[in-house]
């Protein structure tokens, strides 16, 4: 009996000396899967292990409507999240906490990267994958090869999702120049989808884009890098002449009491180091310019930021302005 | 433990009365009134008030004059009516079979049924592209045989949003069509055939009404359930097979407007309603007729 009290005793002790080994606790939010374990690899683990006193909580899945929910109601329990390029504009200033560049530094990003109310985690891409087997030798080049169903015949598979690039993959298919993307001309982008729309096939998951790249059930198909990089080994192979951009982004939400420590954490995140560490376990590129050169040679070639001469940036301003509205017509489009 | 206070219950007339009449079987329905209280009204309201800012009727402005949100609305509750009636036909010689089929069939039925039911809803639907695909094992089976040359398409197709929904509602439309059958009296029935009736005239005029409540509940229960889908028929159909749930879940998720999202679950919950209130004003009808013809 004596025995046990004494351990409990010692145990009450420790816990109080781990307790106070943390005084905060940071509790993030990404998107969960292989990302997020990368995430924690490169990121997480070492922060802890430089800075004792703050204690790194994860949660996933992350999501827009949830933070917004979270703050509307004040009740604040995420202190740093990941989201996509649809989110953290000045227009959703309203949720977020503006970046404290006195703690970040903002002169290390690579240009775009660092907003008002969002620093870019990494920098992704919606690129073109193909079936190697599919076009007897024969590889696509270019959306305009997308829209080609002469050349190219059979199923293509695209994100159901109006922002999702391929408003602009069938404007520059249809031979207008990257300074005269934006404003995207709707009713010329959905012509040219009109060619192809029997053929089109639409995921909704990235399991689901992974999956009907696998089974040869979509010939070709614009996905994230990453869902390509991981059926690489089913032969499926990545055209890098035209590529939409796609970013994830750190975001702190308004009203958390944790700000100071999710400032730190994102300037930590976005160091070289960790900045490498990660391209080991994840083909997405680095935000930090001088990480660039040395990314890891394990995905060397697939990364984003290696075809950055290629890329089609997407104008997120332009569709936080006019996102609903094109999606309303892209959903009536859809049902045509 | 004393045994004694187990054995003599207390008469209930010997329990000191009520100031206010509560009946007791209130006190058995608190916790899940209280439940519902807090986890489903209070709720519903905020939803109901979101979609209202301000008292402004925006929202419903512009759902019911964007064409896009009334076909969307229109079509759901089309393929929810046929995956319903398609569902039950399904389910009825399947229940009548558990019901009246002896015990090893009742076995084997009820398994079939059940341990589908326990595998996530994402997982089954994945399963049947894996089936119906192109690609899949149906059309790799019938080029191999030789029967067609090119793959048929069977996803992306209404057809694939039927065969997925109907499969994931066929439990909840089985399970009270056989508590009911299971309680029919099979005497009436070999009443009639003694009478001289056949066995399809009994079934039609004996087995089959007797049927009817089983039939009512596994129809309602299958067709609000169909109204809410929303994975499926985005694995199995095309975007032409859209689904109000898939919009909403889209106002919520990426657009983020939750004015819009919540304005257009309150309307599918109203015709919801207004569905419900039709079918039981049809029933009341019927049945008063039916009591009528019997007076005559």
């Amino acid at each position: 009996m004596r025995n046990i009290l004494a351990m409990t005793a010692m145990a009450t002790l420790l816990a109080g000396t781990v307790a106070n080994a943390a005084d905060t606790t940071l509790t993030i939010s990404s998107y969960g899967g292989v990302y997020q374990e990368a995430q924690s690899k490169s990121y997480f683990q070492p922060f802890m292990a430089q800075n004792p006193d703050i204690k790194i909580v994860e949660d996933s899945s992350s999501s827009n409507a949830k933070l917004k929910a979270m703050v509307e109601t004040g009740n604040v329990t995420l202190d740093l999240i990941v989201t996509d390029d649809s989110f953290g504009l000045d227009t959703d200033a309203q949720w977020l906490e503006p970046i404290d560049y006195s703690v970040v530094d903002k002169s290390k990003f690579i240009e775009g990267a660092a907003g008002t109310y969002r620093v870019a985690a990494d920098i992704e891409g919606t690129v073109l994958a193909y079936n190697a087997e599919e076009f007897g030798g024969e590889a696509p080049k270019g959306f305009a090869d997308f829209f080609n169903t002469d050349k190219f015949p059979g199923s293509r598979a695209v994100w159901k999702y109006a922002a999702s690039g391929i408003f602009e993959a069938a404007l520059i298919a249809d031979g207008v120049k990257l300074e005269d993307l934006y404003p995207i001309d709707v009713e010329r982008a959905l012509k040219k989808l009109d060619t192809i729309k029997e053929d089109l096939v639409w995921w909704e998951s990235g399991s689901q884009s992974e999956q009907l790249l696998s089974s040869g059930e979509a010939g070709m198909a614009l996905v994230w890098v990453g869902r390509a990089v991981n059926v690489a080994e089913k032969g499926i192979k990545i055209d890098w002449t035209n590529w939409t951009s796609q970013t994830g982004y750190w975001v702190v939400p308004k009203g958390t009491k944790n700000k100071e420590a999710a400032m730190k954490a994102i300037n930590f995140f976005t160091e070289p180091a960790q900045q490498i560490a990660f391209t080991k376990y994840m083909p997405y590129g680095p935000s930090n310019k001088n990480a660039l050169a040395s990314v890891d040679a394990k995905f060397k070639g697939s990364l984003p930021t290696d075809h950055l001469d290629t890329q089609v940036l997407m104008n997120a301003d332009w569709w936080a302005e006019n996102g609903a509205k094109v999606d309303l017509r892209f959903q009536e489009w859809l049902l045509q | 433990m004393n045994v004694s206070a187990q054995d003599g219950a207390v008469p209930v007339s010997a329990r000191a009365p009520w100031p206010f009449r509560v009946p007791t079987a209130f006190w058995l329905i608190a916790p899940a009134v209280l439940f519902l209280a807090l986890f489903f009204v209070f709720p519903l309201l905020r939803l109901v008030a979101i979609s209202l800012p301000g008292g402004s009727v925006e929202y419903y402005e512009q759902i019911f004059t964007t064409p896009v949100f009334l076909r969307v609305i229109g079509e759901t509750f089309r393929v929810s009516l046929i995956v319903t009636a398609v569902t039950v036909a399904v389910a009825y010689p399947y229940a009548y079979a558990m019901a009246h089929g002896g015990r090893t069939v009742l076995l084997l039925l009820t398994v079939a049924l059940l341990i589908p039911f326990w595998v996530s809803l994402l997982l089954r639907s994945f399963s049947w592209i894996v089936l119906l695909q192109n690609s899949g094992l149906i059309n790799d089976v019938l080029i191999a045989m030789g029967l067609i040359e090119k793959p048929i398409r069977l996803i992306r197709t209404p057809f694939g949003v039927m065969i997925g929904m109907v499969h994931i509602l066929l439990p909840y439309a089985v399970l009270p069509l056989y508590t009911v059958m299971k309680k029919i009296d099979l005497r009436l029935v070999e009443a009639s055939s003694i009478c001289g009736a056949s066995w399809l005239k009994g079934f039609i005029r004996i087995y089959f009404p007797l049927s009817l409540p089983g039939v009512a509940a596994s129809a309602i229960l299958a067709f609000t359930l169909a109204l809410g889908f929303y994975i499926t028929p985005a694995l199995l159909g095309s975007p032409r097979d859209m689904m109000i749930a898939q919009m909403i879940a889209g106002q919520f998720n990426e657009q983020l407007n939750f004015g819009l999202g919540a304005a257009l679950a309150v309307v599918l919950m109203v015709l919801t309603a207004i569905a419900f209130g039709l079918f039981g004003a049809a029933r009341a009808v019927l049945q008063s007729r039916g009591r009528s013809k019997d007076g005559v």
